[in-house]
């Protein structure tokens, strides 16, 4: 049984009602959920909150999920920290088939994964020590499935310096794929000084399907002065409560940097390279194991030159686009899929 | 004081045997004391998203008449210059056993004050500093 369809029998259930569940979060001490909500709100405010676990749910409404006692021991062997790894796992399968299930297919899904439990402590039961030996093979295999399997989700963060585009670029891969945008642009520098972040965008390519988060952060700096802001029309005031935020954005920034799977490094193409906040997020990257695009963005501009920076570093894969235009962007998809893969 | 550069050399003796804080706190006081220091020996990654954060942390610091504004910092390597040339095999070979024998790569960082340095030109042969 993965979380996904958890919330997917609730939402199905004649018995559980939003109001029902609302309570009984509450409960656990969450009171941002009210019935109004949709399902899918709903569950996000769980999925984000740590105080509600998956069997919290299932042994506070245990026959709409059909498992009782029986499932509760059958959980017990595998284990907590296994059935969340399954649950990671299944996640994404489970996301892909979603479109196309009907409330009865859910069902029989659930179904199937229940017996598929029964099946194990039968032949445990049965089978004597064979029983209790092929058990002991299965969650090797389980194991092993695990650890060589292919991550399904991919934290995919954007950083660069200040005004490199990244904020451009975050809005057209979000827009490409879920028709919306991340975040305000602007040329006055640090216009993003929070993380902003879009989930579960579904990158389709050649018929492969990539879910990443998007981690759009502030521009990395080793300076800030808020006299600069003063050039964009802003009162002093003003000027120091941007800078001040700014270098908090920055801090955040490099906070996040542990969190990320999959790196973009946008560069404007139109400048040198060879900076020091580009060597450092390069340099960080590397150290971390970090898997590194470099995206030489603004190449509409007549100034741009790709292969100054493809020569400045030759050992990363990197890519020439338009985040503004939207031009090449298909080229840094196919890039994409090969970094993650 | 006006039209005086202080610039400070620290050898890569001096600058190993200092702890990680220490080398960050160094480096952050100097350039609050508008002073340029060259160190002979490279900042680890870490160490320079470090002295990054060391430096926002101190821009945003509630000390009054707080005037600074970051720092500006180059590096420049030996991987990144000198074994790019065409050098002889030999002479390669040096280069490598001196860099296994120091147990890290080579190389010069400068880091200064943004309010004095404006600009590094990390050209992989030289750094150019801009300063005003």
């Amino acid at each position: 049984m993965v979380r996904r369809n958890v919330f997917e029998i609730l939402k199905h259930s004649k018995k559980v009602t939003k109001e029902d569940f609302c309570k009984f979060a509450k409960e656990k001490g969450i009171k941002s959920l009210k019935p109004d909500m949709n399902w899918d709100e709903i569950e996000k405010e769980v999925r984000m909150d740590a105080r509600v676990d998956l069997s919290d749910i299932r042994n506070r409404w245990p026959e709409e999920f059909g498992i009782e006692v029986e499932k509760e021991k059958g959980e017990e062997k595998e284990g907590k920290g296994k059935e969340e790894q399954e649950e990671g796992k299944k996640e994404g399968e489970e996301v892909e088939k979603e479109e196309i299930k009907t409330e009865e297919e859910w069902e029989e899904v659930d179904t199937e994964e229940e017996e598929g439990v029964k099946i194990i402590k039968e032949e445990e039961l049965e089978g004597g020590e064979e029983g209790f030996i092929e058990h002991l093979k299965n969650i090797f295999s389980s194991f092993l499935d695990e650890l060589f399997r292919k991550k399904d989700k991919f934290q995919l963060g954007i950083y660069g310096a200040t005004n490199v585009g990244k904020t451009t670029l975050a809005n057209q891969i979000s827009e490409d794929w879920l028709g919306e945008e991340v975040g305000k642009t602007s040329a006055i520098p640090h216009e993003t000084r929070k993380i902003q972040q879009k989930e579960n965008i579904k990158i389709k390519k050649r018929g492969k399907e990539l879910t990443i988060n998007l981690v759009d952060t502030p521009g990395i700096s080793t300076k800030v002065d808020f006299e600069e802001f003063l050039d964009y029309d802003f009162d002093e005031k003003d000027a120091k409560q941007r800078a001040k935020e700014a270098t908090k954005g920055i801090i955040e920034a490099i906070r996040y940097l542990d969190d990320m799977d999959v790196v973009l490094a946008v560069m404007d193409s139109t400048k040198d390279p060879l900076s020091q906040v580009n060597l450092t997020i390069l340099g960080n990257l590397e150290a971390r194991g970090i898997p590194v695009l470099i995206v030489a963005n603004k190449l509409d501009k007549n100034k741009a030159n790709l292969e100054r920076i493809k020569a400045a570093f030759p050992q990363y894969e990197t890519v020439g686009i338009s985040a503004k235009e939207g031009s090449k962007m298909d080229e840094l998809y196919e890039k994409i899929f090969q970094v993650t893969r | 004081m006006e039209n005086e550069l202080s610039i400070h050399f620290m050898p890569l003796e001096a600058f190993q045997v200092l702890g990680r804080d220490e080398k960050l706190e160094m480096l952050v006081e100097r350039s609050k004391e508008e002073e340029i220091t060259v160190v002979e020996g490279l900042l680890k990654p870490d160490e320079e998203m470090d002295l990054i954060k060391a430096t926002m942390e101190e821009i945003e610091g509630e000390e009054e008449n707080n005037k600074f504004t970051g720092v500006e910092i180059g590096s420049i390597t030996l991987k990144r210059s000198w074994l790019k040339k065409k050098k002889s095999l030999s002479q390669k070979l040096k280069a490598l056993l001196l860099k296994y024998l120091i147990g890290r790569e080579r190389g010069l960082t400068v880091i200064g004050p943004a309010s004095l340095v404006k600009e590094v030109k990390q050209n992989p042969e030289k750094l150019t500093l801009r300063v005003e």
